[in-house]
C-alpha cells in the first residue's frame, strides 16, 4: 500500500511538472484583448490595441506584424506636446521578460495603413506577430467601435 | 516654425487658465478665434457666422489620422448622446489640416459615419493656414519615410464657441465626456 501511495505521489508530481512546463511554453508570449477601431468609410488607416505579456525567461521584441487586411502595419507611439499630438514610428517594440505592455488609444498602438475597405464592428481580423526570439504568433483581433461612457 | 512655437505657448497658457480648481469655467479668449469662410463637403461656401445663434464645437484634424481625430469624434458622439434634445443646439465643425488629401468626397464619407453630423470644411493650403492662425492651431506635416506618405502633427484642442462666434472654452483631448457635456450645458444655459 505504501509503495502504491509513493507511486501515486510520483505520478502526481510528474503531472504537475508537465502541466507547468506546457503552460509555460504555450504562454511564452501572451497577446490578449486585441481589438481594432471600426473605420468610417473613406478612412484608410485605423488603430489596433492589445495587451501583451512576456512570460518567457528572455527579453524579446516585436519586429513585425502582418494581416490579411493590410500589408503595412506599423508600431506607433503617440506624444502629446502640450496639446499637439505627434506620432513616431517605432522600428520594433521591446518586451522585457515578465513585462506587461498595454497598447491603447492615445498611447502606443498599431497603425494599420492602406485599408481598401471599411472595417466593421464584429469582424474578426487575423494578426500575425513576429518576434526576435519567440516563435511567431497568430491572434484574432475583433473590430469594435471606439466607445466612451 | 517660430510661429508654431508661439501658437503652442499661447494656447497652452490659455488651457492652464481655463480651469479654476477642477471645475471647467467659461471664459473669453479675445486673442483666439474669429469668423472664417471655407467650403463644406457639398461644395458650398460655409462661414462660422452661418451658425450665429448656435453653440459650435470647432476641431482641426484629417481623415488619415489614426488616433486623435477618431478618438475625439467618438468622444463627441458620446457627448451628443448625453446632451439629448439639447444636442440640436450644438453644431460641430471639422476643419481639415490635410487639404492635399482630404477631398470633399472623402471628408463627406468619413464624417457621415458620426451620427451627430459634423460639418467637414476644406480649403486651399493658404485658406486653411489662415484659419489655423486665427485659432493658434499648430499643424506640421511629417514624412513617414515610406514614399510620399506623411502624417500631420496637429493641435487637438476643440474650441467651444458661443452663439455670437466667441471662443468660450478650450476642450482638451483628455477631458472626459461628462466634463465636456457639463461645459456645453453651462454655455447653453447662459443664453437663457
Amino acid at each position: 500500500m505504501k509503495f502504491g501511495h509513493l507511486l501515486g505521489k510520483i505520478f502526481f508530481c510528474f503531472l504537475l511538472l508537465e502541466t507547468t512546463y506546457c503552460s509555460f511554453h504555450s504562454k511564452s508570449i501572451e497577446i490578449r484583448d486585441g481589438w481594432i477601431a471600426e473605420t468610417p468609410e473613406g478612412a484608410e488607416v485605423t488603430g489596433a490595441f492589445f495587451k501583451i505579456k512576456n512570460y518567457s525567461e528572455s527579453d524579446d521584441e516585436i519586429v513585425s506584424i502582418q494581416s490579411s487586411v493590410s500589408n503595412d502595419i506599423q508600431l506607433h507611439e503617440v506624444f502629446m506636446n502640450h496639446d499637439v499630438m505627434s506620432m513616431r514610428r517605432l522600428p520594433s517594440l521591446r518586451l522585457n521578460k515578465g513585462e506587461l505592455l498595454e497598447l491603447e488609444p492615445g498611447k502606443m498602438h498599431l497603425m494599420i495603413m492602406g485599408l481598401s475597405e471599411p472595417l466593421k464592428s464584429g469582424a474578426k481580423i487575423d494578426m500575425t506577430f513576429k518576434f526576435k526570439v519567440a516563435k511567431e504568433k497568430r491572434v484574432e483581433f475583433v473590430v469594435k467601435k471606439m466607445e466612451f461612457q | 516654425m517660430l510661429k508654431n512655437i508661439f501658437a503652442l505657448i499661447f494656447l497652452y497658457g490659455f488651457i492652464v487658465s481655463n480651469c479654476k480648481g477642477n471645475q471647467p469655467v467659461l471664459d473669453k479668449f479675445p486673442e483666439i478665434g474669429g469668423n472664417f469662410t471655407l467650403e463644406d463637403t457639398a461644395g458650398n461656401k460655409f462661414s462660422l457666422s452661418d451658425l450665429k445663434g448656435k453653440s459650435v464645437l470647432l476641431f482641426f484634424g484629417y481623415t488619415n489620422c489614426p488616433d486623435a481625430c477618431s478618438f475625439n469624434l467618438s468622444r463627441l458622439s458620446a457627448v451628443y448622446k448625453k446632451l439629448g434634445s439639447d444636442s440640436e443646439k450644438v453644431k460641430t465643425l471639422f476643419v481639415t489640416v490635410d487639404p492635399a488629401r482630404d477631398t470633399k468626397e472623402k471628408m463627406g464619407k468619413y464624417l457621415s459615419y458620426f451620427k451627430f453630423n459634423p460639418i467637414g470644411l476644406i480649403g486651399t493650403g493658404k485658406e486653411i493656414d489662415k484659419v489655423a492662425d486665427l485659432y493658434k492651431i499648430v499643424h506640421i506635416k511629417r514624412e513617414t519615410g515610406k514614399g510620399t506618405d506623411y502624417q500631420v502633427d496637429h493641435s487637438t484642442i476643440t474650441f467651444l464657441i458661443d452663439a455670437n462666434g466667441v471662443v468660450r472654452y478650450l476642450i482638451k483631448q483628455d477631458d472626459p465626456v461628462n466634463q465636456v457635456t457639463a461645459v456645453i450645458r453651462n454655455l447653453l444655459s447662459e443664453k437663457l
